[in-house]
């Protein structure tokens, strides 16, 4: 089993480097207008890494315990789903998976009809197989899943039961998918620099990759914030562990390009920023496996432990230090054709905000390796506390968030002050408004008032002009609804942008509430004694429990009432895994959190000890105002974000609806300019000629 | 003209900067912590000054109070070395003898390092093993 595993990562690894041989020997040799590489190459090297992935999966299900990761990995005990799960739960089987997902995205690539044609598919099809022959470089020598050994105890190790979990399904490999997602806009910019093709037409392509990766690592890491709050037991969300800014930091510079390239699409300009921000995003993919995957940030000196250091070295030099030789040669080329006109601008608000993520990204690189950089300098450790993060971050937020509110509003180029009052003018006086309802109602802390003013000119920036949109040409109230829908599907980009926008201010919201107002205390109650907290009144009603196979849980009752009315009766337990506790020979309990979930507070509450003699127990009791409106918000950011992926109708053009919807508006279409570039982009359901002759007439009003 | 805005505008960006790193350096306490291991701690005098710090270990042993629940006392180990430590709270899943523990928190005037919070490492298997 593990030899025909083994084998088949061998022959993917020969495939994929005679891929890139060929491809360079033909580049060198100047064969410029056909194929450099090989589509069989690339469909072989994507079949043998399959294959290799469903003979680990095989020896998973089956329990091959001769080979080492499958025995670290998962155990007799856990159930087909983790079983699965272990796939990507160990380091060589996730670094599998992601050669896994990267080869399959390289093969969708070269085979997508649309693509045949694209002058940049040549070049940047080698990009990716010398990626997909790094990780499987990786697989064979340092990292390989299916070495064998004997097994210290029969039954398999399995994973920690904490991580058994919902989010150990999704999270890593919408992580993973999101990572390998981002080598192929990278591949295209690269291709961009190595033809000298750069002007816009690198871009509508690696903006639907990255806008994919993006989506899926956006996902995953809202995902895992979820997991973390429900599941770990300590309340929180998000507490800028090393593991989490890793992927966090490429997510955030490839927001900045989704954004930044629209810019280039429409004006011509950041063409600089555009091609160093998606280059980067790769990079600190990379850089951040590395980070994690190394010992390097819990001390220097245990550096290079796996032997993996010296290929990510490897590897991080040739994608910094090429790309960067290939800038420098081409800088010129990438001049923007206009510059900046005026303050008040799309331009500067997208200048600006470019700036505001990478300062963001840069925060949080520094807050990551400092401990790391320091010690390497004067041998002293530092700990970074998540007030670091939080303080320095939580402006820079809500600068992205008031950022969003301007766009909507600003129009291109010079906005006249007289223009821009007038459509500032309804969502700030609204916004003036809800600040003064806060402050008499009792929100005096300034920071958070700022916050929730910010969030909210943003919301009502984006509702106003939504309204202002679907109102267009005097409709009527009754005709909203479906003029709404037209408008959604017949601009999927800008629309889904608006509901992409409009969940972040949510999540702002929910932010800000949870992180300035949570309280929390602990205490010890007896048998029928309560507790007043928050408001809430708490009774220590009994203690249970429960058998599940190996696993016992403790289970205790607490009825919980609020002004005299009962919420009902909420069940914090924890759980013990007796035959994961007598392989690994440590006691550990599991915490199972009760929560009680408002659209106003969480009410969360930890069972953290007991004793059955006295007959007392120990509650954590957290209230996290605002949490659920982070969920709220991730809902509509996976909505937004599917709506503005979804492949808009190729030609011929436009259904019925959608001319009607164009035709009702004319007069709209003049007045108002687009507050999203795309809606400039119709220019999949019209042909490219014709959507540049109306980008150019646009660009000179 | 239009330079000077910009100029302006940056300015502004800059000088919230500047006011942020200013905040920063005054309150260093809140932000960072000189971090040891057990086993240095032990060598160092000044850093039982009643700054905050962090110290690693691993956890040898623990035990709650018998009058009060909560309080918890326990010792982390590290070369031979150990560190005392009382925190009052609810303990973290992974708070379990044998694994490796964090502690932020000051020593007080009688030698005891009272920790104001716990640190415990994500279960996953990513990280390369101990050897």
């Amino acid at each position: 089993m593990a030899v025909i595993g083994f084998a088949t990562l061998f022959l993917a690894l020969f495939v994929s480097a005679f891929s890139v041989l060929v491809s360079f020997s033909r580049l060198f040799s100047g064969s410029r207008d056909r194929m450099i590489t090989p589509v069989t190459t690339v469909a072989v090297a994507c079949g043998l890494v399959s294959l290799s992935v469903l003979v680990l999966l095989i020896a998973l299900l089956s329990h091959d315990f001769g080979i080492e990761y499958v025995w670290s990995n998962s155990s007799t005990d856990m159930s087909v789903p983790y079983l699965v799960s272990a796939l990507w739960a160990g380091n060589e089987g996730s670094l599998l998976f992601w050669a896994w997902i990267l080869s399959i995205m390289a093969l969708v690539f070269v085979l997508q009809k649309k693509n045949r044609q694209n002058p940049l598919l040549p070049y940047a099809t080698p990009v990716l197989m010398v990626t997909v022959t790094f990780f499987l470089l990786l697989l064979v020598s340092v990292a390989n899943p299916f070495t064998g050994f004997e097994p210290p105890f029969p039954g398999g190790a399995g994973i920690n039961p904490l991580l058994e979990n919902p989010g150990m399904v999704f999270h890593p490999p919408l992580l993973l998918a999101g990572y390998a997602g981002f080598t192929v806009p990278f591949a295209l910019a690269i291709a961009a620099l190595i033809t000298r093709k750069l002007d816009e037409s690198w871009l509508p392509l690696a903006r639907r990759w990255a806008l994919f990766a993006w989506l899926l690592l956006g996902l995953g890491n809202l995902l895992g914030a979820w997991w973390a709050y429900v599941e770990l037991g300590w309340g929180g969300y998000w507490a800028w562990d090393p593991v989490e800014n890793s992927s966090l930091m490429p997510w955030l510079l490839a927001t900045a390009f989704l954004h930044s390239m629209l810019m280039q699409k429409r004006r011509s300009s950041f063409k600089h920023w555009n091609i160093v921000l998606i280059i980067l995003t790769f990079n600190l993919t990379i850089f951040g496996t590395f980070l994690t995957r190394t010992d390097l940030l819990n001390t220097v000196h245990g550096f290079g432990d796996t032997g993996m250091g010296p290929f990510f070295i490897t590897f991080l030099l040739g994608t910094v230090l090429i790309p960067l030789g290939l800038l420098s040669s081409r800088w010129k080329l990438l001049k923007d054709k206009a510059d900046i006109e005026s303050l008040v601008s799309r331009e500067s608000t997208f200048l600006l905000n470019n700036v505001l993520f990478t300062v963001i990204t840069l925060v949080i690189l520094l807050g990551t390796m400092f401990p790391a950089i320091l010690e390497l300098i004067s041998g002293e450790r530092i700990g970074v506390n998540e007030a670091f993060f939080n303080t320095v971050n939580g402006p820079l937020l809500l600068g992205v968030v008031l950022l969003a509110g301007l766009c909507t509003v600003i129009g291109w180029r010079q906005t006249t002050t007289k223009e821009a009052g007038k459509r500032f003018l309804l969502p700030l006086v609204l916004t003036v408004i809800l600040g003064g309802v806060l402050y008499i109602a009792g929100v005096t802390n300034w920071a958070a008032l700022l916050g929730y003013m910010v969030s909210a000119f943003a919301l009502f920036a984006i509702i106003s002009q939504w309204l202002s949109e679907v109102g267009a040409g005097g409709r009527k109230l009754a005709e909203y609804p479906s003029a709404f829908w037209r408008l959604l599907t017949a601009n999927r980009t800008r629309y889904g942008a608006y509901i992409v926008h409009f969940s972040v201010v949510m999540m702002t919201v929910g932010i800000i509430g949870s992180s300035l107002f949570d309280v929390s205390t602990d205490v010890t109650l007896a048998k029928g004694e309560s507790t007043e907290f928050e408001g809430y009144e708490f009774t220590y009603d009994q203690i249970g429990h429960t058998e599940d196979g190996d696993r016992l849980s403790i289970n205790a009752t607490v009825n919980v009432t609020k002004a005299g009315q009962p919420l009902g009766t909420l069940v914090p337990s924890k759980f013990i895994d007796e035959s994961f506790n007598t392989k690994m020979g440590k006691t550990q309990f599991i915490t199972e959190v009760a929560i009680r979930t408002t659209f106003a507070e969480d009410l969360y509450l930890v069972l953290s000890n007991w004793d059955i003699d006295a007959g007392t127990a120990d509650f954590q009791v957290k209230v996290n105002p605002l949490v659920v409106w982070i969920w709220i918000g991730s809902g509509f950011f996976l909505l937004g974000g599917l709506i503005a992926f979804w492949p808009a109708r190729e030609l011929p053009p436009p259904a019925p609806a959608q001319a009607t919807a164009g035709k009702k508006q004319p007069a709209k279409q003049v007045a108002v300019p687009p507050t999203r570039p795309t809606a400039a982009q119709p220019a999949r359901r019209v042909s490219p000629s014709a959507s540049r002759k109306k980008k150019a007439r646009r660009g000179k009003r | 003209m239009k330079k000077k805005k910009f100029i302006i505008a940056g300015g502004i960006l800059l000088g919230a900067f500047v006011f942020l790193g200013v905040y920063i350096a005054q309150n260093p306490d809140v932000f960072f912590q000189k971090e040891y291991t057990v086993s240095q701690l032990n060598g160092l005098v000044a850093a039982q000054d009643g700054t905050s710090l962090r110290v690693m270990g691993k956890l040898a042993s623990f035990a709650r109070d018998a009058g009060n629940s909560l309080l918890v006392r326990f010792v982390l180990t590290e070369n031979e070395q150990n560190l005392s430590v009382v925190y009052k709270g609810a303990l973290p899943d992974l708070f379990v003898v044998g694994n490796d523990v964090g502690v932020v928190g000051k020593f007080d005037s009688t030698g005891i390092f009272q920790a104001k919070t716990i640190i415990t490492k994500c279960p996953s298997k990513y990280e390369p093993a101990k050897q």
